[in-house]
């Protein structure tokens, strides 16, 4: 029956019992949306820097490699032996790999025959490749970053092993527009120059097939994806620069990264793990998120500030109102704590009712938002973007709990200092 | 048999700087079963001997004993049991739960006790309900009674535990004297036939008639 007088003590003052929930549910929905937007644009970034960019979950330097592969390749580059070994040590990771892939970065110049630019490359197998664009996460949470024809790359390289893909700011700069597919044959045809990896300089004959997005403004001038072999060819190796894991979880990378490092040490392998959120791997999915998760962190301070002061609010009117039902509740012999429990059934009364109206108003919010597929572009992105909200379950569940905790904490506090007064004075208490 | 027993019971209350004497020294014995009323002016110190032997104040000096166990040793714990347990109150405004029906109000005291069978709580409120006589009127909210019907609820509420004192402050101010008449002829009804022992308080000389046992009280001490 306490928890039935909790619910109907809501009715009581029905006009600040709205106000309060108004108060909640703005900051339930600002929450859901906030978090809903920030976990859209985690697994965004997370699967263009995983899939997209090439980098894997884990990737697998040659030991001090990350920092010095393109002063030494020669010297840090991952050699068939070195992979052999690694491939070994990747043995009883098995089942948590969903596959492996090798890649190798580099520049040079690109040239039309006419004009030279300069490019940013990186070489990728075809099977890593494939399952990258093709990948369920990119194609759910990173379809912004791919281009139109981004997805025929595969089936370029297996018509013509000669194709890359660059930006279409790299291709203007070059004097070819996209798409590249419309181009007559003889102006496909471009040439890559490099120093190969003694230092000698080097060319590779290639063919313009399509053209992709490498997400970040800053690169998209001199983007250039090209199959692995190819880029071998250039640099004069049979070396690659790292080797890729991409997992079937991607929640098991810390720990695995660790334990693959861990073999290493113990194996004495000359090789290093590191997982995609590393700053020195993915700075933009870092960055970006730090400054994401830093203004959530602020909003959230701020609505949960607010809720609580509107809880203590209306409970602080509620309980002068009912001081002398407190004073019978005492006299009749209720303790403190079961008061203080019947006040904070009440607030989670309130909770449930703002956390079920906050889950339908964010949903209907977020619906409404996403079918306007509203495009923008953040700095330092290179593609437009959508901006879509989600509600997601276990976020609903976590500000729920949150909520629950808040509020429940916040009425214990204020009921707390009236339940301590005089049975008498809170009898004697005209209510005002 | 003494159920309450107050020996140079003493209550000042600081007003200010100063402290302001209520009761200066009280002697009462209440045997269990009596019908007894305290009369007093207004600033008697009525009231505070009410607060005092219900347990709902502590006295500054004194000793106080209900049904043999002193009260002024007991901890917050053991006087919310005693309280429970063996008093009931009835208030002057009735203090009913608004958002509570009849039923609910009269089972309020009986939800202390987790322990007490669903059956058990029914079967108690169904028999103090049907003694006031308020069957017909159980899904009824208090502000859909009068103030008589009121007061008769919170003295169902106040004898469904079984209590062994009922105490009542000023219980008929708030009504009519033909309502107020009546709930003292219930109450005093319900002394003879459960033999509880009720201990109420009132300024109005006119009841006098209709009870046991008189105590005047005059300055915060008794009188007579």
């Amino acid at each position: 029956m306490m928890w039935k007088m909790a619910f109907r003590n809501l009715f009581r003052n029905k006009r600040r019992t709205i106000a309060t929930s108004a108060a909640v549910v703005a900051g339930f929905v600002g929450l859901t949306l906030l978090g809903g937007y920030i976990i859209y644009v985690e697994k965004g970034l997370k699967s263009h820097s995983v899939y997209l960019l090439n980098k894997g979950h884990i990737s697998i330097f040659k030991k001090e490699g990350l920092q010095r592969y393109h002063t030494r390749p020669s010297l840090y580059q991952l050699t068939p032996d070195d992979r052999q070994s690694i491939q070994k040590v990747l043995v009883p990771f098995k089942s948590s790999i969903e596959w492996t892939g090798l890649a190798i970065s580099g520049s040079g110049l690109i040239s039309n025959g006419e004009k030279s630019v300069p490019f940013l490359a990186v070489g990728v197998d075809l099977e890593s490749l494939n399952k990258s664009v093709n990948h369920p996460q990119v194609l759910k949470w990173a379809r912004d970053f791919l281009t139109q024809d981004s997805l025929d790359f595969v089936s370029a390289i297996q018509k013509d092993p000669f194709s890359i893909s660059i930006t279409s700011r790299l291709g203007e700069m070059i004097q070819r527009k996209v798409p590249f597919k419309n181009l007559e044959p003889e102006k496909k045809n471009v040439q890559l120059a490099g120093m190969d990896i003694f230092g000698d300089l080097n060319a590779v004959d290639a063919t313009l097939s399509v053209s992709f997005s490498t997400g970040s403004d800053m690169l998209e001038d001199s983007g250039l994806l090209a199959p692995f072999e190819l880029l071998q060819n250039l640099y004069g190796t049979d070396g690659a620069q790292y080797l890729m894991i991409y997992l079937n979880n991607d929640l098991d990378v810390a720990d695995l990264t660790n334990s693959i490092n861990q073999v290493f040490q113990t194996q004495n392998l000359p090789f290093e793990a590191y997982p995609f959120n590393d700053p020195r791997i993915s700075a933009n999915y870092v960055g970006s998120m730090g400054f994401l998760y830093a203004m959530a962190g602020f909003f959230v301070f701020l609505i949960c500030g607010a809720v609580a002061l509107s809880i203590v609010n209306s409970l602080t009117m509620g309980i002068l109102e009912r001081t002398r039902e407190i004073g019978t509740f005492r006299a009749i012999g209720y303790r403190p704590q079961q008061l203080s429990w019947l006040m904070t059934q009440e607030s989670l009364w309130l909770s449930l009712i703002c956390a079920v109206a906050g889950v339908i108003i964010s949903f209907v919010i977020g619906t409404i938002v996403n079918s306007l597929n509203i495009k923008f572009s953040p700095p330092g992105i290179s593609s437009e973007v959508q901006f879509a909200l989600f509600v997601n379950f276990y976020l609903v569940l976590l500000i729920a709990f949150l909520f629950f905790v808040l509020i429940g904490f916040t009425s214990y506090f204020v009921t707390h200092y009236k339940l301590k007064m005089k049975i008498v004075d809170l009898l004697s208490d005209s209510g005002s | 048999m003494s159920l309450v027993q107050l020996k140079n019971v003493k209550k000042s209350y600081k007003l200010g700087e100063t402290w302001v004497p209520a009761l200066r020294g009280v002697n009462l014995e209440i045997r269990a079963g009596e019908f007894t009323s305290v009369i007093g002016a207004s600033g008697s110190g009525k009231s505070t001997l009410l607060n005092l032997v219900g347990c709902l104040d502590l006295p500054t000096e004194g000793s106080i004993q209900i049904g043999g166990q002193e009260v002024t040793q007991m901890n917050e714990l053991q006087q919310c049991s005693l309280r429970n347990e063996k008093i009931g109150f009835i208030f002057q405004s009735f203090n009913l739960v608004p958002v509570l029906n009849i039923w609910e109000n009269i089972e309020l005291p009986l939800l202390v006790k987790a322990n007490l069978p669903l059956d058990q709580r029914n079967q108690r409120v169904q028999s103090v309900i049907q003694s006031v006589g308020l069957e017909t009127f159980k899904h009824h909210r208090p502000d859909q009674l009068s103030g008589g019907q009121r007061q008769r609820v919170a003295i169902a509420r106040a004898l469904v535990t079984q209590p062994s004192l009922v105490l009542a402050d000023e219980p008929t101010a708030n009504l009519d004297s033909k309502t107020a008449h009546m709930i003292l002829d219930l109450m005093a009804e319900l002394n003879k036939t459960q033999n509880v022992t009720f201990l109420f308080c009132s300024h109005d000389e006119k009841l006098i008639g209709r009870v046991g046992r008189i105590v005047r009280i005059h300055d915060g001490l008794i009188v007579e």
